[in-house]
């Protein structure tokens, strides 16, 4: 889905729940929010915003072998 | 003139002895309390199990003995595990009394090989309660195997078992049985005439009354001893040691006189005494004895009168006036100490020199941000286990159990920016990956993925919220947590939301940030988000993980671990834990005890 600036501001104005953010990031991008190894939801959440308005997909930051959780 | 420093010297000993005297009379009503509510745990877990005693058989009596040993444990034992903790403040109150003396330094301080020394009297004495613990745990599962055998109706097994464990003092149906005891237990101690004629008056009634209830080799009455006794022997032994060790070689018997003093201890008190001169003359025979060594046994059982460190050529005009100032410093400690009760003697673990690169001040700081996430025996059981092969001071959280290498920022906090942020105690969370993956036996797995008891309780704990069992096949039971308005409530036990504005170029709008309430909440965040596979984070920007990390075999168990070992220190992030995941809590603290003994 291809939106204007414009659009994807009063798209994200009206995200009132964290699943409206990430439903929103579906829809423009066509794919899940990847694993990005934050530990807060709130961060998270930062950089589905700085990817939507960057058009820029979120890269996935995979678990170390051989490690717990990483948690940035 | 050396008598009036002995005046002096004697008041400043005299501050020993209440400081033991406080902590005895404490120990007991705790140890009594437990015991109360041990007996309620039992008797309502064997009423619930056998149905009220419907179903009791001799099949399912051997069955319930894991039960009792696991309630005995919970109550009786943690509590004289906590007790023998407070056994720190009579080496604190020894070396404030050494202090002013005229001996050399290096026998002030407490050394290494005298930790270990308190370490190994302490364990004695907490092998005390554990002999008594298990001598109950046969007697009352005998009374319960024996009952299902004779078929005893199950009010007089239940009426038995009471009495084995407060005897007299036994929980009843009858208000004004409780009542009696409860005055008694409140008002044991007290020097008020008029109430310790009233403390007797019930004493009496209860064993009038119901004498039929008095059961002689009862728990509490033993418990309650043993909580004097051992804090009495420590006290001695430490005394005995401390002198050999300084080369002192008097020892004066002190405390006071009350109406119950023994006659051999009225006799004695404030002589002094040579090691040798002393027990011989406990060689002796008198009323209310209970052993030949001075050190251990005192006048007898709940005596509490004490040795004391003495030397003749400690009178001088010097002496008096450091008593004079270190009296001063003391009752300034002792009041500190009050404020801060969990000030500890247990040296810090030294991790700093492990950290792969920064400053002294960074490792320093790192050390001591680290030993602050800590409880006494969290630092015992760190240092007996094998320390990672690498620390780094890092943005990024993790442990590499295949490098043995763990990562974690100092002084890390969860919040936002502009927010007032919380402390996460991420240090030990990753520390405490390492010990749950070192002490599993094999490599690369964690003893929390693999430990039964450990993974049940988590699936119990998970039952308590609305949602659906899941068999996956070989025997692999999960249960999916579908409860927003559980989820609803703990997220606002946890954090608030905050509105915020958001620029994106000239463009505003408002956006709700989660921001946490109190330190450590962000690990409680992440064992909720274990419990509901990373729901919790997404659907509440709250703190945890990814849903895909949660997939992973062993995340939700190790991770718990993680979480817990990081928020066993911080009293109200502990408490949550315990509320939400209780049977968990009660696993992880067995796991601790066990590391505790290795």
């Amino acid at each position: 889905m291809s939106l204007t600036i414009e659009e994807k501001q009063e798209k994200l104005a009206e995200c009132e729940t964290s699943s409206d953010f990430y439903n929103l990031y579906t829809l423009i991008f066509k794919e899940e929010v990847p694993r990005t190894g934050l530990r807060s939801g709130n961060d998270e959440i930062d950089s589905i915003i700085d990817a939507i308005i960057d058009n820029k997909k979120i890269e996935e930051v995979k678990n170390p072998d051989g490690s717990t959780g990483e948690r940035i | 003139m050396a008598d009036a420093f002995k005046d002096s010297f004697k008041q400043f000993a005299g501050k020993k002895q209440e400081i033991l005297s406080r902590l005895a009379d404490t120990h007991e009503e705790r140890i009594i309390n437990t015991l109360k509510n041990l007996e309620d745990e039992i008797i309502s877990d064997l009423t619930k199990l056998t149905d009220g005693g419907v179903k009791l058989n001799t099949q399912l009596a051997i069955k319930l003995r894991p039960n009792l040993k696991t309630l005995i444990e919970k109550n009786f034992l943690k509590e004289a595990d906590s007790i023998v903790s407070e056994y720190d403040e009579i080496v604190k109150e020894y070396q404030r009394f050494i202090k002013p003396l005229p001996i050399p330094d290096r026998f002030k301080i407490l050394t290494k090989p005298d930790l270990k020394v308190i370490n190994d009297l302490k364990f004695l004495s907490f092998s005390g309660f554990e002999d008594m613990g298990n001598r109950f745990l046969d007697t009352i599962a005998n009374e319960v195997y024996q009952s299902s055998v004779t078929g005893r109706p199950f009010n007089q097994m239940v009426k038995n078992i009471r009495g084995q464990i407060n005897g007299v003092y036994q929980r009843s149906n009858e208000t004004a049985i409780n009542r009696l005891t409860d005055y008694i237990d409140k008002n044991r101690y007290s020097e008020n005439a008029q109430i310790i004629q009233k403390v007797k008056n019930a004493r009496e009634i209860l064993h009038t009354k119901y004498a039929s209830d008095i059961l002689g080799n009862n728990m509490r009455r033993y418990a309650s001893q043993i909580a004097q006794d051992s804090l009495m022997q420590f006290d001695g032994q430490f005394t005995l040691y401390k002198g050999k060790e300084a080369g002192i070689t008097k020892y004066q018997y002190v405390g006071t006189n009350i109406t119950t003093t023994r006659g051999f201890c009225r006799t004695h008190l404030n002589r002094i005494f040579t090691e040798e001169e002393a027990r011989s003359l406990w060689q002796s025979t008198w009323r209310g004895k209970s052993g030949t060594d001075p050190f251990i046994n005192r006048g007898g059982y709940r005596c509490r009168h004490s040795f004391i460190l003495y030397d003749d050529d400690w009178f001088t005009e010097e002496t008096d006036d450091n008593i004079k100032e270190q009296t001063k410093t003391n009752d300034k400690q002792r009041k500190d100490q009050a404020k801060n009760k969990t000030q500890s003697l247990v040296p810090n673990v030294a991790i700093g020199s492990l950290l792969n690169r920064g400053s002294d001040k960074v490792r320093k700081a790192y050390e001591d941000d680290f030993n602050s996430q800590l409880t006494d025996q969290q630092k015992n059981i760190v240092n007996k286990i094998e320390k990672p092969e690498i620390i780094k001071n890092g943005k990024k959280g993790y442990y590499s159990y295949i490098e043995k290498e763990l990562s974690a920022e100092l002084n890390a906090v969860d919040g936002y920016k502009g927010g007032k942020g919380v402390k996460s105690f991420v240090i030990a969370h990753e520390y405490g990956h390492h010990i749950d993956f070192s002490t599993s036996g094999q490599r690369f797995r964690a003893w929390s993925q693999d430990n039964e008891g450990f993974k049940k309780a988590i699936q119990k704990d998970k039952k308590k919220f609305k949602g659906k069992e899941i068999n996956k096949g070989n025997n692999n039971i999960d249960y999916t947590i579908n409860d927003t308005e559980a989820l609803d409530e703990i997220f606002n036990d946890l954090a608030t939301k905050n509105e915020v504005i958001m620029n994106s170029g000239s463009f505003q709008w408002t956006r709700k940030l989660t921001e946490l309430r109190e330190d450590g909440y962000g690990e409680v965040s992440d064992i909720i988000d274990a419990l509901v596979k990373g729901r919790f984070r997404k659907n509440y920007s709250m703190w945890g993980h990814s849903m895909s990390y949660w997939k992973t075999a062993g995340s939700v168990e190790t991770e718990i671990f993680a979480n817990l070992f990081a928020i066993r220190h911080n009293k109200k992030a502990y408490d949550l834990a315990k509320k939400y995941i209780p049977n968990t809590v009660k696993e992880f603290e067995k796991r601790l005890l066990e590391l505790e003994r290795l």
